[in-house]
């Protein structure tokens, strides 16, 4: 999990090894998570391209006003812990849009499908960055401990709100859903590192 | 053979074991000075007091390394960036020669120490500039001064060592050293644009950080051959640079706003087409 790189001898001396490994973590997790929530942003936008005007139109607008806000929250703290925000930044972009707007041409119950699939992808990923933030410190880490914590909770209420709305009736349910959990963690191990 | 080792080995571990257990002991009273109470402890248990223990053993090394390349920094100008600098320093500390050894990447490892160094010096020299300018609305200056003053002054920390910088140069060039050269120019391009107020998230940060690492390696290049008085020409040069990226930039916005315009001018040529077939009425869907 911790890379060892001895980070005093690169850049700027950081005064001890602990504070370098919390700060490699707190840039990894605040990069991803931006990375995410653009993500996120763009496959609500490309569902809403498609069914905005239906009648699931409405559910969907709620859950995109939350993403939206969950970005702004990222966007501020990508400068305030001097975090370097990952370079795939113009691909999520693309990909976001054109799965949102790909699963939501599959009919409503696709595009919840792919809602489902992602946030319960977000919300395991966010628990463990919870975990990973408390073994780090709780008091130090605070604020950051915060706001993952209310974020997961937003998801989880989209995950659920997905499944009310007839997520299951998606045509190959297991296979879409198994195919875009599988694209999102692999999304999030790129954007981790890179 | 074998019968020989067998009588020794009975003799020789308990002489081991009484070493060891003499140590222990002889850790306890130096205790009662407060020194190296974990020796005396038993196993840590928790996983997390094992990674602060390594933690602080890793920090106790990464302090004497520090300590050894700081007092290595004076004999650059006579031994270069290599491991005899080391050797001297260390030397100069009183431990043997030998602990050049804790420098697998030899003179590298003291370029970037002093990268790091001046990398962190520059910071609270920014942290300070920054303050001051609020305090006092006159000294706030725009950004392009702002860097080219950064920028100048980063510069001029290497002038102490100008005469073996294209040693240091050259080692940074080597494909094994690259990732820590990119790594502390990576800092040191962030560290500026942050205190010249960039505040960007999006795929700008690098496009920024990018443009001006390019500005810095030049004016760096540059300043190894500058003969002129107080190397006057390296900062023409540098301000040459930074006003070439304000005119690439002003040229970028302005290609972009008649991109725009032409779009606007398009789109309203197709409406005006659809509408003169028919073709434009929201009601059809």
């Amino acid at each position: 999990m911790y890379q060892c790189r001895p980070l005093a001898l690169a850049g700027v001396r950081l005064y001890s090894t602990k504070a370098a490994h919390t700060k490699q973590a707190i840039d990894r997790i605040i990069r991803v998570d931006h990375a995410g929530e653009l993500g996120a942003d763009r496959i609500y936008a490309g569902q809403m391209a498609v069914l905005g005007k239906t009648s699931v139109g409405p559910v969907i607008q709620h859950m995109w006003d939350q993403e939206k806000e969950h970005k702004a929250k990222f966007e501020e703290l990508v400068p305030k812990y001097r975090v370097r925000p990952t370079v795939l930044l113009p691909i999520w972009n693309v990909a976001g849009f054109v799965l949102g707007a790909g699963t939501a041409l599959l009919g409503r119950e696709a595009a919840m499908a792919c809602t489902v699939a992602v946030e319960s992808v977000i919300t395991d990923h966010y628990n463990s960055q919870l975990r990973e933030l408390i073994n780090l410190g709780e008091e130090e880490n605070k604020e950051l401990i915060e706001v993952i914590k209310k974020f997961r909770d937003d998801e989880m209420d989209h995950h659920d709100t997905g499944l009310a709305n007839d997520a299951e009736q998606a045509p190959a349910y297991t296979a879409l859903s198994n195919v875009i959990k599988t694209g999102c963690k692999a999304a999030v191990w790129l954007s981790e590192r890179i | 053979m074998g019968g020989v080792w067998r009588q020794v080995i009975p003799f020789g571990l308990p002489s081991l074991l009484a070493t060891r257990l003499g140590y222990a002991r002889l850790l306890q009273t130096s205790s009662l000075h407060g020194i190296a109470e974990e020796g005396t402890s038993g196993p840590e248990t928790s996983s997390s007091l094992d990674q602060e223990g390594s933690d602080l053993e890793t920090d106790g090394e990464q302090q004497l390394k520090e300590e050894i390349l700081q007092a290595s920094l004076p004999f650059v100008h006579t031994h270069g960036w290599s491991q005899d600098a080391i050797a001297q320093g260390a030397e100069t500390l009183g431990y043997s020669s030998m602990v050049h050894g804790m420098f697998p990447g030899g003179g590298v490892d003291l370029v970037n120490y002093f990268y790091g160094q001046c990398n962190s010096k520059l910071d609270g020299s920014l942290k300070a500039a920054i303050k001051a300018a609020e305090e006092n609305q006159e000294l706030r200056k725009g950004t392009t001064t702002f860097i080219a003053a950064a920028v100048e002054e980063r510069l001029r920390m290497n002038i102490e060592y100008h005469d073996s910088w294209h040693w240091a140069l050259a080692l940074h060039a080597s494909p094994s050293n690259m990732p820590k050269a990119l790594h502390n120019i990576g800092t040191l391009m962030d560290t500026i644009w942050y205190h010249a107020g960039d505040r960007s998230y999006d795929f700008n940060w690098y496009t920024k950080r990018g443009i001006l690492a390019a500005v810095y390696k030049s004016t760096e290049l540059c300043m190894l051959q500058d003969k002129s008085e107080d190397f006057q020409d390296t900062w023409a040069f540098m301000n040459r640079r930074l006003s070439d990226v304000h005119s690439v930039g002003k040229c970028v916005q302005e290609g972009a706003s008649f991109l725009g315009g032409a779009g606007n001018l398009v789109k309203a040529g197709i409406l005006t087409a659809l509408n003169m077939a028919g073709m434009n009425s929201k009601s059809r869907f």
